[in-house]
């Protein structure tokens, strides 16, 4: 009889809690967004199973000597995975569409906007009983406006460890409902004849031109914001081996296979946070109704700021590529293709929307430079 | 409380104005960098336009010679 019971004590039926129960059906719940309805299918796989697993009870996959906390260890604590995809999505950047029209820069900077007003946000959320957030806090959830993945989970490895699977969740979500979330918003704030607004063809930008610009990049970078330079430094190693010409076979290890692989683990590490103490809480819920009103604000000074610029600009501007400022790259400016196409069904605005596409991504790296030095 | 919103309120103004005057000085460089790779571009972009020309009647005058010495050299090799 006395065996019985310890076999039965060590079935996970006799373990369960009803918070482990409810944090598989979360993970179960992002296998089926990530599967069926295709959100983010790279990201939210991994970390759909990532929960699953760390919820095992007396598995111990996210304790000393399990695989998910080993993961998370050598992966985000150390802040290694996030900067190893952001030197890939450096590779996979072509920065030409920015450098044929420079002044979409201005476009990236004010859709960070969402990123400081949804600080402001968190902070004020305080006031409802159960919430706590400090001003660290406050800093990693706002950086889900930033739209940027690898650098909202940077921040938050770094600020937050503790909300880093709430704001991994909610970035990775949001990311792919932009579709949905800013289409809205943009048709708020323009007119038909606004949308419709066709802009000159943008010229060809020189190859030395390409070469030269990760290294400026660099350059202002560490003399002005060394704290960003982790992000920032990496994104321009990535974009210099893919510009130089030299170096292609690194380019394309970069850009394939270390950028899978590092996305397999950094899925699973994100996903051994998902563990009931720390994701079934009031916070998660405030999280994630942050995350969205950061991506609608900046979506919404994005496409505000272009308005401004077309009234005191030479050439036409078309306000809707203000949307595709928070980065997001390239959804957000497919989005803006595909809304300027309902307003004029032979207006082309994806190229004019890579722009400020990854002047947002710039843009973020910026803020959550600006961030680590100012909460960090 | 009010501290904290008046902390934030600060980090969101200080944060934005910095992301502006950064994101406005890559803008300024990055025009000087057009000036500085626009000189350099045009110069080779014309140059290349005669010269295949010369080394491929250059290479065919090799060519040609070449074959006619080994046609020659199997020639007299297999009489």
């Amino acid at each position: 009889m006395e065996r019985w019971i310890t076999l039965w004590q060590s079935t996970a039926l006799a373990a369960f809690t009803w918070q482990q129960a409810v944090m598989m059906l979360v993970g179960a719940l992002l296998l089926y967004l990530a599967i069926r309805k295709k959100f983010e299918p790279l990201l939210l796989l991994p970390i759909g199973f990532g929960a699953i697993l760390a919820n095992i009870p007396l598995a111990g996959f996210t304790e000393p000597g399990g695989i998910l906390y080993y993961i998370y260890v050598v992966g985000i604590d150390t802040g290694v995975f996030p900067l190893l995809i952001f030197m890939g999505v450096g590779a996979m950047t072509d920065f030409g569409p920015l450098l044929a029209n420079p002044r979409t820069l201005l476009l990236g900077a004010a859709a960070q906007f969402g990123i400081f007003a949804t600080l402001f946000g968190a902070i004020a959320l305080n006031a409802i009983p159960g919430f706590e957030f400090s001003m660290q806090d406050a800093a990693a959830i706002a950086i889900i406006g930033g739209a940027d993945g690898p650098t909202a989970i940077f921040l938050a490895s770094r600020l937050s460890p503790e909300l880093l699977g709430a704001i991994a969740v909610a970035a990775y979500s949001y990311m792919a409902l932009v579709p949905i979330i800013q289409p809205p918003i943009m048709k708020l704030l323009t007119t038909q004849e606004e949308r419709s607004v066709r802009m000159e063809q943008l010229r060809q930008v020189g190859r030395r031109e390409k070469i030269l610009f990760p290294l400026a990049v660099l350059f202002l970078t560490l003399l002005f914001l060394p704290t960003a330079t982790p992000l920032v430094g990496m994104f321009c190693l990535g974009n210099l081996m893919r510009e130089a010409g030299v170096v292609e076979r690194l380019s394309k290890t970069a850009q394939n296979e270390l950028i899978n692989i590092v996305t397999i683990f950094l899925g699973l590490a994100v996903g051994s946070k998902l563990s009931a103490s720390e994701f079934l809480t009031v916070e998660t819920l405030g999280i994630l109704a942050l995350g969205a009103v950061a991506f609608s604000i900046g979506t919404a000074s994005g496409v505000l700021m272009a308005k401004l610029m077309a009234r005191f600009s030479k050439t036409p501007i078309n306000p809707l590529i203000g949307a595709a400022g928070v980065s997001a790259v390239p959804m957000a400016a497919r989005v803006v293709n595909k809304v300027g196409l309902d307003a004029n069904q032979s207006n082309f605005l994806l190229m004019h929307a890579m722009g400020p596409n990854v002047a947002g991504v710039l843009g973020s790296a910026v803020a959550a430079g600006i961030l680590l030095a100012l909460v960090g | 409380m009010q501290q904290q919103l008046s902390e934030a309120f600060t980090i969101m103004l200080t944060g934005m104005i910095t992301v502006f005057v950064f994101l406005t000085l890559l803008l300024l460089a990055m025009g000087l960098l057009r000036r500085f790779a626009a000189t350099d571009e045009t110069a080779p972009a014309q140059a290349p336009q005669q010269a295949p020309q010369a080394k491929t009647q250059a290479t065919d005058a090799q060519r040609v010679a070449a074959i006619t010495a080994a046609v020659h050299a199997y020639r007299r090799d297999h009489q």
